[in-house]
């Protein structure tokens, strides 16, 4: 015969009493609280209901509305990457027109010196415009088999700025490559 | 009637020798839109619909990986280069902000000095078992 067990309210209770729970339930309550309230706030910045102009650089956001380029950003995410490294000369070298008639199609492209053997590639290869209003354009990461690290592509450009090309080598040494070009309609990024 | 927006290009060499850095080049037909542009007319915006990384794969292996923010220009063509061994298939696949992906791939016939074509699986060489016996 089988026991059948059947359990009063209050026993069946006591049993969660004496689970250990890794953080307490009141601070996981607050914590909850906390995290809703910035999950929410933040996307009432985003739609404009308070504050001031959000600036989505992370563009996270499908909408988004007319943002003024902030160079002193552009410097803070440049920082981000190069982290204080010293800057090696000659490593990375980055071509573009010195005039773009359309800054909808600049066409923009890079070389890095190094053989491709062992620890002497680029791990990533950052491009960034200092005076669009969202400055980082692309990251493109190589490997070892990858020939030889020349690429070409076509950006867009607000203004006439500088271009920055910066190659994060796999030893964890750093270049950086700079080119101004004049831009005389803008695109309408 | 506008074009379709899935159209994708690949430009690759059909053959090539043992060690040779080749230069492939890609475009996608797609407008890359920023999520910035207002209709002129209604004041309201587009969202933004980009391509958000491309990936390069030769014979399943991945060589090279991009990855795309809303700079880059629309139809966004990109050329790189690439060193084979053996040949093989090369595949590349862009991959959307909705999470769609597309493919095109071409295959790379790889020959040696002589003239004969370098396999990734040798056919010419007896098998272990068959050294066994």
């Amino acid at each position: 015969m089988k026991e059948i067990i059947l359990m009063n309210k209050q026993t069946y209770f006591k049993k969660f009493k004496n689970i250990k729970y890794p953080i307490s339930r009141r601070g996981l309550l607050i914590s909850f609280m906390f995290y809703s309230f910035f999950h929410f706030s933040r996307k009432l910045y985003a739609n404009g209901e308070i504050g001031g102009p959000f600036r989505d650089r992370f563009q996270s956001f499908r909408q988004t509305f007319r943002v003024e380029p902030n160079p002193e950003e552009a410097k803070r995410i440049i920082n981000n990457i190069i982290k204080g490294r010293d800057k090696r000369n000659n490593l990375i070298l980055l071509n573009a027109p010195d005039i773009a008639e359309n800054g909808n199609v600049v066409p923009i492209n890079f070389s890095v010196n190094c053989s491709m053997n062992g620890n002497d590639y680029p791990k990533v290869v950052h491009i960034l415009v200092l005076d669009n209003p969202f400055p980082e354009i692309a990251k493109f990461f190589f490997s070892n088999q990858s020939g030889s690290a020349d690429l070409a592509i076509r950006i867009r450009m607000r203004q006439s700025s500088e271009v920055v090309a910066i190659a994060e080598m796999a030893d964890g040494t750093v270049g950086e490559d700079r080119f101004f070009v004049d831009v005389t309609i803008g695109a309408c990024s | 009637m506008a074009r379709k927006n899935y159209r994708r290009r690949l430009k690759a060499p059909l053959t090539a020798k043992k060690g040779e850095v080749i230069t492939i080049k890609t475009m996608a037909e797609h407008t890359m839109e920023p999520g910035v542009r207002r209709d002129p007319k209604t004041g309201l915006i587009y969202p933004r619909f980009i391509i958000d990384s491309v990936i390069v794969r030769y014979n399943g292996k991945q060589i090279f990986r991009s990855r795309w923010y809303s700079g880059v220009s629309e139809n966004p063509y990109m050329s790189f280069k690439i060193k084979v061994e053996e040949s093989g298939l090369l595949e590349i696949e862009w991959i959307d902000d909705y999470k769609q992906s597309t493919f095109k791939r071409s295959v790379i016939n790889v020959l040696d000095n002589n003239g004969n074509e370098i396999f990734p699986i040798r056919l010419s060489e007896p098998s272990q078992s068959e050294n066994l016996q």
